[in-house]
C-alpha cells in the first residue's frame, strides 16, 4: 500500500517536472551551501586552533601567579624564577609530551632607518621543538644552534617572520636592533644577526614575531634565568583541560611562589569567540534554507491541490480516506526533499572533496588583511559527515513539515463539492 | 630635572629628552641655595680644588629645582626626511611632579597633555577623548620617536638614580666642561642604564649628553645650543636630540620664552583643564 502511494506520489511529481524540479533545487542548492559552509568554517576552525596551538599557545602554560591579568601589556614582572625546575617537574606529569621556557617581551625592531613594533620571544632552541613546531617553517637560513645562545662578546641569533623581514629589508646575514627595556625599565638595544626566516601559516608568527635564543634575551632583558611562561604539549587540543588540572595539581598555587595554570582555550578566547560567531551564522543560513525551502513546498503543493480538486473528489468518492490523499501529497513533498537532499549532498561532497583535499589559497586575499584568524597560506575545509546526514534529513523534514498543512486541507475537501467545483 | 620631567611628559617623549637634558643641566632657574652652590663651585674651581663627581651632581640637580614655571616652546621634530614643527604652552609646578602642556601650532591645537605625580593622560580635541597612558602604552615611542612616555614620567633627580664617577674634563664647543658618568643605582628604576654627561664648568649647563643601553650600545645623543644668561644663571635656549639608532633622525626643542615664579591658577592640573571644560 505504501509503495502503492509513493509510486502514485512520483508519477504525480512529473506532472509538472519544471515546478518540480525548481523546488527541490531550492531544497539542494540550500543544502548544498549549507554543507559548503559548514565545511569552511570546521576548517577555518580546525586550523585557527591548530596553528594557534602549534606556534602561538601551546595546550597548556604556566605563568606566575599575577601575570595573567597583565598578559596583554608583556610585562616582565611577574616572571618564573627557575623555569627548568618547573620543566622537570612538569615533564613528569601523565599526558606531557614536552614542555619549554619562553621569555615574551616587546621591542621594538630597529633597522637602522625604521622601527616596527615586534613581539620578541626568547626560545631554548633545544627544547622549543619539543612543544612547538616553528622549526617546522624555517624557510631560508637555520634555526638557531645551542652556541649561538651566550650573548658573549659577539652577536646573538634570531629568527624572524619573512613578512617582518621584507617589510624591514633584512635577509639571513644581516644584523638589526632589537630596542626594548629591561626588568629595571632602563632602554635596551640588543643587536642580532638574522639566522633564518619563517614562513608559518600564523600571520601573527610571520608579521610581528622575532625569536632569538632565550639566554640572549635574559641577559638583555636582565632577568637572570627567569621566564614569563613556560609552555607544555600534550596529546592533544581535546586533552588540554584535564591536563591543565593535572600540572595544576603538580605546580600550581602550592610553588613558591605561586604559579598559575590555563590551557590554550583560555589564550585563544578571541578566536573561539570569532568561531562561535561563525557557528551562529551558520545556523542564521539554515534558518534560511528552511524558509526558502518551506515556501518552495508550500507553494508546489498549494498549486497542486488546486490543480487536482476534481481528482482528490474522485479519489475520495472511490473510497480514499482523508488520511490517504494527505498521504499522497505529503509523500510527493517528501520526495522532493529526498531528490534535493541527495543533489544537494552529492553536490556537497564533490565540492568538498576539491576543498578537503586541495584548499583554497588563502595568500592573496590576505596577504594585507588581517581576518581576525591565525590562518594564511592554503587553506582546506573539513569532512563532516554528521553536518551531511544531518542536512540531509533536515531537508526532508522540512519539506514534509512544510506540506503537511495544505495536504490536509486538500484531503478535507467534501468530495461532491470538489467534483461540483469544476 | 623636575623640568626636564614636566617639559617630558609636556610632548611625552621628545620634549623630555630634549628639555630634559638641556634644563637638567642647565643652571637657568636656580634657587638661592643653587646659586650659592654654583658660586662656591666657582670658587673652588679658582683655588684649584678637586671637585667630586656627587658635588657636581647635586648642583645640577639643585639648579633645575622650580616651584612654578610657565614656558612656550616649539619642537622641530626631523625624521625620515620628514620635518614637522609643533609649538607649545607649558606649565609646572612642583618642581615637575605637575605639568601641562598644550599645543599651538595649527596641525594639533588643543591637544594637551597632563602629568600629575606618575600618572599620565592624553587629551585629543580630534577625538574629544581622555587617553591615560598605562600600561603597554608607557614603553611606546611617541611622535614618531624613540622616546617612551616612561621617559616622562621620570621626574626624580639624577643623583637619586645615578651613581656619579668624573671622568675628566674634556671641550665643548670651545667651553671647559666636567666629564660625568653616571650609573643606574642598583634596583632603581631609569629609562637609561647609562649617561655620559658633559657639564660646562663657566655655566653650568649640559651641553652634552650621550645616553646609553646596558648592552653598551648609545641609544641617544643630546647637545645644547645657545647657552642664555637668565638673571645669575644661563640656559640652553636651544636642544638636539639624536637618535643614534636610526639615521636621519633628531629632534630641536628652542624655548621661547620662560617665566618662573609664576603663579598657576588652581585647577590648572585637572582632567576638567585638561579636556578643555
Amino acid at each position: 500500500m505504501v509503495r502503492y502511494f509513493l509510486r502514485l506520489a512520483a508519477r504525480n511529481l512529473w506532472r509538472r517536472p519544471r515546478r518540480t524540479v525548481l523546488t527541490f533545487l531550492a531544497v539542494a542548492v540550500g543544502l548544498w551551501y549549507f554543507i559548503f559552509l559548514d565545511s569552511f568554517l570546521q576548517g577555518l576552525g580546525r586550523d585557527s586552533v591548530r596553528n594557534l596551538v602549534e606556534l602561538e599557545t601551546s595546550h597548556v602554560r604556566i605563568h606566575a601567579a599575577g601575570y595573567w591579568d597583565k598578559r596583554d601589556e608583556l610585562p616582565l614582572d611577574p616572571l618564573i624564577e627557575r623555569p627548568r625546575d618547573i620543566v622537570r617537574r612538569v615533564a613528569a606529569v601523565p599526558g606531557v609530551e614536552g614542555a619549554t621556557p619562553r621569555l615574551v617581551f616587546a621591542a621594538q625592531l630597529n633597522n637602522g632607518v625604521d622601527e616596527l613594533p615586534v613581539t620578541a620571544v626568547g626560545i631554548d632552541p633545544q627544547a622549543d621543538g619539543r612543544v612547538f613546531s616553528l622549526e617546522k617553517y624555517v624557510v631560508q637560513g637555520r634555526w638557531p644552534q645551542p652556541h649561538d645562545e651566550a650573548m658573549g662578546p659577539g652577536v646573538a641569533q634570531a629568527m624572524l617572520g619573512k613578512a617582518v623581514a621584507e617589510l624591514m629589508g633584512l635577509g639571513v646575514g644581516d644584523t638589526f636592533t632589537l630596542v626594548t627595556r629591561t626588568r629595571s625599565g632602563a632602554m635596551q638595544a640588543i643587536d642580532l644577526q638574522v639566522a633564518g626566516l619563517l614562513d608559518s601559516p600564523h600571520p601573527g608568527v610571520n608579521a610581528s614575531t622575532v625569536y632569538l635564543p632565550l639566554q640572549a634575551a635574559q641577559l638583555a632583558l636582565g632577568v637572570g634565568d627567569a621566564a614569563t611562561e613556560v609552555d607544555i604539549r600534550g596529546t592533544g587540543e581535546g586533552h588540554a583541560a584535564a591536563l591543565q588540572s593535572e600540572i595544576e595539581q603538580t605546580v600550581g598555587a602550592r610553588a613558591q611562589p605561586a604559579l598559575s595554570v590555563h590551557a590554550w582555550q583560555a589564550m585563544a578566547q578571541d578566536v573561539l569567540a570569532m568561531i562561535q560567531a561563525e557557528r551562529a551564522y551558520d545556523m542564521v543560513f539554515l534558518a534560511l534554507v528552511f524558509v526558502i525551502a518551506l515556501v518552495g513546498v508550500v507553494n508546489t503543493v498549494l498549486l497542486a491541490t488546486l490543480e487536482r480538486t476534481r481528482e482528490i473528489g474522485t479519489l475520495k468518492a472511490m473510497g480514499m480516506t482523508t488520511r490517504e490523499i494527505a498521504g499522497v501529497f505529503m509523500a510527493e513533498a517528501g520526495l522532493v526533499g529526498v531528490l534535493g537532499g541527495v543533489t544537494g549532498v552529492a553536490a556537497a561532497m564533490a565540492t568538498e572533496f576539491w576543498f578537503v583535499n586541495y584548499g583554497l589559497d588563502l595568500t592573496p586575499l590576505l596577504r594585507d588583511v588581517d581576518v581576525g584568524y591565525p590562518l594564511s597560506g592554503v587553506f582546506t575545509g573539513a569532512w563532516n559527515p554528521v553536518t551531511m546526514a544531518g542536512a540531509f534529513l533536515f531537508g526532508v523534514a522540512v519539506c514534509l513539515v512544510a506540506s503537511a498543512l495544505p495536504a490536509r486541507r486538500a484531503a478535507r475537501l467534501d468530495a461532491a463539492a470538489a467534483l461540483r467545483n469544476l | 630635572m623636575r623640568i626636564r620631567a614636566a617639559a617630558a611628559a609636556a610632548v611625552g617623549a621628545v620634549i623630555p629628552a630634549v628639555a630634559a637634558a638641556v634644563l637638567a643641566g642647565s643652571t637657568a632657574w636656580t634657587t638661592g641655595s643653587a646659586v650659592r652652590a654654583i658660586a662656591s663651585g666657582a670658587a673652588a674651581r679658582s683655588a684649584g680644588s678637586p671637585v667630586d663627581a656627587a658635588t657636581i651632581l647635586e648642583r645640577v640637580d639643585a639648579n633645575a629645582r622650580m616651584p612654578t614655571a610657565y614656558m612656550e616652546a616649539s619642537l622641530v621634530i626631523e625624521s625620515g626626511g620628514r620635518r614637522m614643527t609643533k609649538t607649545m604652552r607649558i606649565w609646572e609646578e612642583g618642581n615637575g611632579s605637575k605639568a601641562l602642556v598644550e599645543f599651538t601650532n595649527p596641525g594639533d591645537r588643543g591637544t594637551r597633555y597632563l602629568k600629575v605625580g606618575s600618572e599620565m593622560w592624553i587629551y585629543s580635541p580630534e577625538a574629544e577623548e581622555v587617553v591615560r597612558i598605562s600600561g603597554h602604552m608607557l614603553r611606546q615611542g611617541m611622535m614618531g620617536s624613540d622616546f617612551s612616555y616612561q621617559d616622562a614620567l621620570e621626574s626624580e633627580q639624577l643623583r637619586m638614580l645615578y651613581d656619579a664617577s668624573l671622568a675628566g674634563e674634556e671641550l665643548v664647543d670651545g667651553k671647559a666642561c666636567y666629564v660625568l658618568e653616571l650609573t643606574a643605582k642598583p634596583g632603581r628604576e631609569v629609562s637609561y642604564y647609562r649617561r655620559k654627561v658633559w657639564v660646562s664648568q663657566a655655566e653650568w649647563v649640559a651641553l652634552k649628553e650621550e645616553l646609553y643601553a646596558p648592552s653598551g650600545k648609545i641609544l641617544k645623543r643630546l647637545s645644547a645650543r645657545d647657552v642664555r644668561r637668565a638673571g645669575e644663571r644661563y640656559y640652553p635656549a636651544e636642544a638636539i636630540m639624536e637618535n643614534l639608532l636610526r639615521r636621519g633622525t633628531r629632534t630641536t626643542m628652542t624655548i621661547t620664552r620662560l617665566d618662573m615664579g609664576v603663579e598657576i591658577p588652581a585647577g590648572t592640573f585637572s582632567l576638567q583643564r585638561l579636556t578643555g571644560r
